[in-house]
């Protein structure tokens, strides 16, 4: 194997398969920081491009895209609170409290890092361990896919802060509005008040844009906020490699997490981040800092995120089937190209699939030295004054959610999202339960009735993993309640004690 | 837009430099490859056609076969005609959003629809064969058919295996696939009652986790198409439903042969459809492309190891597939109990959650909003008066929702949850958490923090959403005009030379970027066009 990996890397350093790497990962970062473009959607928009191309060089192009765009997403999460991917949602958290503190370099200096790492962790599990991952990943029941989302869920326990019962109520909206479409198991109408645009549900692009970048911008406005305030973030310095050492644990939990998650057909890049940052803020030293500009947080969210693009082509690659929305279309694209995606290919084509290899890991280092570079570009917007910015973003929430399907009712969509945003905002109501309830209510719902349907109610204890992952989601969602209770009734306590005392 | 940055020299990196230079090399490319394609002067001339680039619209995501179907069409399309094709996704509602698209556009020709035989069912299931009407069903162009998939390794190694473990008293045997009350779904049913299976079928998200899920040996069969069964050694078709054996998989038998005619027909066919209307020499223009590229030799060679039949079938002969495909899934939905029940009258509780009874009631639900909103600012919960608003208005659609899931399908020994089980769970959930934040939001109420420029908020919400309303009408350019210097100059920027740049940067940069290489077409308005 690893006479093949350095035949593929040596394949991959010549001028063509370079600049199409760079080209690639380019345009992946300007697609994915795009609100309204997703990773697949710029791959499909490229394939096109690639008719003239060899096999190889097309597929190192569209891969390069889909690296870039994964990491693409956090930009304009981190600057402006417009997550470009619905993964990008956990980077903004941290990421934009970090720009608002006046500290964008270090936000995007450790997303971009993380995404490298993440990325070459991923493609390293992707060339040693394919095979017996998604022998593993196929083999998982309804139930424990069930299992998977909600163990994502118990996520909200880190998000909420101190609001536990607001951020759970934020995440069964979430849910709920998840429910809205046609049903997935009996085809049947729910909730659409007869609206053909909502028989697919609420998409998540419009949701996820009026959600976070239109609130802010109605939230900046009610603050009256001022344009100096941000004009020293322009020149906040990029991080040192000190800083990115000491997250060197965390940065390997996530791409471990990122990756293992990516994996199996239908979970996802967002599931991936919650998780990796729900427990990156259980086993932080400085949990507090979480939702306040934590670079833990940060790095959780995009090594894992990054890391899924490693795990998504792992059943891609081994078994010829979709692990995600974007190697879907890879598959698309291989076959315009006369290839048969899976095992085969590795029989009639080894060349290619080191080539491809080599590419994945060549295109990491694009990614760090184009990221770094683009960073310097990017911490620019603080210099933009407020005025311009909040129209530009009301520009770009508008043509980014028209563009998902040209349609006027998905950017009335982002407007009634973005009214939700800024008054669950006004109020302490966390966002990001909303999009996590969105996002995972639909695969708990799929599996958990798929379960029941194969094999009865009972599945849920009678399978280890299951029952395990249920029990261990049900305690991430009960000790820190307990935990504060405890903590209340003890501080409480100490007031009766201080007063008596007096 | 490079006026912002006047305030900061040096701001125009060399990674800006070199993005630009990037960009320029792939817009070099399309360049190169419009350049190299040179039109036909086979295809019959109409003046005036086509004036702009054909948009291709397929009703799935990319990745899909008829995506990849759409696509290798439109390149040798682009070929033969010397003219741009786009192919657009737009998935929703089946096809319903891309048949919609297309319908809204004018019959002029430069918008079709990539079509397949799951169009038909998804129209008969949800009610809509208006549209069936609407369409005129242009060309078939190729068809596959249906197979049984098994776990080569796992599961039964051929069709006598899965039919004895089918037979077997007392077992349901788990078919796996997609759609319920889809083509597949519908087939897979016509199949297991002429063959005398009891069987369970398990509705997949996608071909893709279905496949995922046989791999794992989570189901007997998988029915789907004999692609599927090439992406990995460990899948075997142990069936096909067709007239004659596949040439990939000649040793696997069809139905007829084991003895269940009448399952020669069960396939999935793909083709071309456009809006009703479109002129005569348009169409036949469209006949004369569609015939070069279906035998173009690449177009065959393309399609060469996919167990594809390519089968042009012209219009009529469509119409008439059309015809029967319309009638066969009427009459297979309607047994399944999937059609929608226009004709039951709701009465009692049950009427509310139909129109008329659910506009009376979502219009009272509304005014109750509304009407808190304006009280409680004014009663002695005014410090909690937005919060408790906003709970209210939680629990208030939360109760509406409850209501609508009296509309859905009932759980039942396939389905024992049923469509509204999970809504409901959310809903129980829900309700008393609200409850229960109402509580401890009079219990600790807090006055709004001050210093908020709210009235600036709703005066700017005010701005945009007349924007979005007068989008349809002025059109994207000229609304974008007015709206985008009235805000900057509401919030309070007076850089006039700025303003100006700002909004003609980023009109040039949306019209470039999203209309001409993204083809989104942007709302052209109903008096400027």
């Amino acid at each position: 194997m690893f006479e093949a990996l350095s035949a593929g890397l040596g394949s991959v350093f010549a001028l063509l398969p370079l600049l199409t790497i760079v080209i690639g990962i380019v345009l992946g970062i300007l697609i994915g920081a795009m609100p309204g473009l997703s990773p697949s959607m710029g791959v499909a928009l490229m394939v096109p491009f690639t008719y003239a191309m060899s096999p190889t060089l097309a597929l190192i192009l569209l891969v390069g895209i889909y690296i870039g765009s994964s990491y693409g997403g956090s930009i304009t999460g981190i600057m402006v609170n417009a997550p470009g991917t619905p993964s990008a949602v956990v980077t903004a958290i941290d990421g934009y409290a970090l720009t608002r503190q006046g500290k964008p370099s270090l936000a995007l200096g450790t997303s971009i890092v993380a995404s490298s790492f993440g990325g070459m962790f991923g493609t390293l599990i992707l060339i040693g361990f394919s095979v017996p991952l998604a022998a593993a990943a196929v083999r998982f029941h309804p139930s424990e896919y069930f299992a998977f989302a909600l163990f994502g869920m118990a996520t909200i326990a880190t998000l909420a802060g101190d609001n536990w019962g607001k951020a759970f109520i934020g995440m069964l909206l979430g849910l709920l509005l998840a429910t809205v479409g046609t049903d997935p198991i009996s085809g049947a109408e729910r909730f659409t008040f007869d609206v053909l645009e909502l028989s697919d549900g609420f998409l998540l692009i419009p949701a996820l844009i009026g959600m976070f970048a239109l609130s802010e911008v109605f939230a900046g406005i009610e603050k009256g906020e001022s344009t100096t305030a941000r004009s020293d973030a322009a020149r906040d310095p990029w991080p040192r490699f000190a800083h990115y050492w000491k997250l060197k644990w965390v940065m390997l939990r996530a791409s471990a997490i990122g990756t293992l998650v990516g994996v199996f057909p239908g979970a996802g890049a967002t599931i991936g981040s919650f998780i990796s940052y729900g427990l990156a803020k259980r086993f932080s030293r400085k949990p507090d800092d979480f939702g306040k500009g934590s670079p833990e947080g940060v790095t959780a969210s995009e090594a894992a995120d990054s890391g899924s693009v490693g795990g998504a082509m792992v059943p891609l690659l081994a078994l010829g089937i979709p692990g995600s929305a974007t190697t879907a279309v890879l598959i698309g694209a291989m076959m315009i190209h006369d290839l048969t995606p899976g095992p085969q290919l590795f029989v009639r084509s080894p060349e290619m699939i080191y080539a491809i290899f080599g590419a994945m890991l060549v295109a990491q280092f694009v990614l760090l030295f184009v990221g770094m570079a683009g960073g310097r570009l990017w911490v620019k917007v603080a210099l933009i004054p407020k005025e311009l910015l909040y129209v530009l973003i009301t520009m770009m929430a508008m043509i980014g959610s028209f563009a998902v399907r040209n349609a006027m009712f998905d950017v009335f969509c982002c407007l009634a999202f973005g009214l939700l945003g800024w008054v669950m905002r006004r109020y302490g109501y966390p966002l990001a339960p909303v999009i996590l309830g969105l996002v995972l209510g639909t695969i708990a719902e799929t599996n958990f009735r798929r379960a029941i349907m194969m094999d009865g109610p009972e599945v849920f204890f009678t399978r280890p993993i299951t029952a395990a992952l249920i029990i261990l989601a049900l305690l991430s969602f009960l000790l820190p309640l307990i935990g504060r209770l405890r903590l209340r009734k003890q501080q409480a306590a100490f007031a009766v004690s201080g007063t008596g005392a007096t | 837009m490079w006026p912002v940055f006047d305030a900061a020299p040096g701001l125009m990196p060399r990674s800006m430099t070199i993005l630009s230079l990037l960009l320029g090399a792939v817009l070099f490319w399309q360049a190169q490859g419009a350049v190299a394609s040179s039109s036909d002067a086979d295809l019959p001339r109409v003046d005036g056609f086509p004036s702009q680039p054909i948009r291709l619209v397929v009703y799935t995501s990319p990745g899909g076969l008829i995506d990849v179907t759409a696509r290798r069409f439109a390149q040798l399309a682009q070929e033969h005609s010397g003219h741009p094709f786009a192919v657009i996704n737009r998935p929703g509602g089946g096809g319903i959003v891309a048949f919609e698209e297309v319908l809204r556009e004018p019959a002029d020709g430069h918008r079709f629809l990539a079509v397949t035989r799951s169009n038909i069912s998804k129209m008969v299931a949800i009610g809509r064969e208006d549209l069936i009407d609407r369409i005129h069903w242009h060309a078939s162009i190729m068809d596959n058919a249906h197979v049984l998939i098994t776990n080569a390794e796992e599961g039964p190694s051929d069709w006598a295996a899965l039919h004895a473990s089918g037979r077997r008293a007392g077992r349901e045997q788990r078919w796996l696939g997609v759609d319920i009350g889809g083509v597949k779904h519908v087939s897979g049913v016509k199949i297991a009652e002429a063959v005398d299976i009891d069987m369970r079928w398990i509705p997949y998200g996608s071909g893709g986790e279905a496949v995922a899920a046989l791999l794992g040996n989570l189901g007997t069969a998988y029915l789907g198409n004999p692609r599927d069964a090439m992406m990995s050694d460990r899948l075997r078709i142990v069936a096909v439903a067709a007239e004659k054996r596949l040439r990939e998989f000649p040793e696997v038998p069809t139905f007829a042969e084991l003895g269940y005619p009448g399952l020669e027909d069960e396939l999935i066919w793909r083709g071309f459809a456009f809006r009703r209307g479109i002129p005569d020499d348009v169409q036949a223009w469209y006949d004369a492309l569609i015939r070069k590229v279906v035998e173009d030799p690449r177009w065959v060679e393309a399609w060469r190891n996919e167990a594809v039949n390519l089968r042009y079938r012209d219009a009529e002969s469509f119409g008439r597939i059309i015809e029967r495909d319309r009638d066969e899934f009427r009459s297979y939905l309607d047994r399944l109990d999937l059609l929608p029940d226009v004709e039951q009258q709701a009465s009692g509780f049950a009427a509310l959650a139909r129109p008329p009874g659910l506009w009376l009631l979502a219009g009272l639900v509304l005014a109750l909003i509304l009407g808190m909103a304006v009280l409680l600012p004014r009663s002695r919960w005014r410090d909690g008066a937005g919060e408790l608003t906003l709970l209210f208005a939680t629990m208030s659609i939360t109760l509406l929702v409850l209501l609508l899931t009296v509309r859905l399908p009932a759980a039942n020994p396939v389905d024992p949850i049923g469509a509204g089980g999970v809504p409901r769970l959310w809903i129980a959930l829900l309700l008393p958490l609200s409850l229960f934040q109402v509580w401890l939001c009079l219990r600790q109420m807090a006055p709004a923090p001050g210093g908020l420029q709210t009235g600036r908020v709703l005066v700017s919400l005010g701005l945009f959403a007349s924007y979005l309303l007068l989008l349809p009408v002025l059109g994207y350019a000229l609304a974008s005009l007015l709206y985008m210097p009235a805000l900057i100059l509401y919030l309070g920027y007076r850089r006039l030379p700025v303003v100006a740049a700002i909004t003609v940067g980023w009109l040039t940069f949306s019209e470039v970027v999203f209309q001409r290489l993204l083809f989104v077409d942007l709302p052209r308005g109903w008096w400027f066009g």
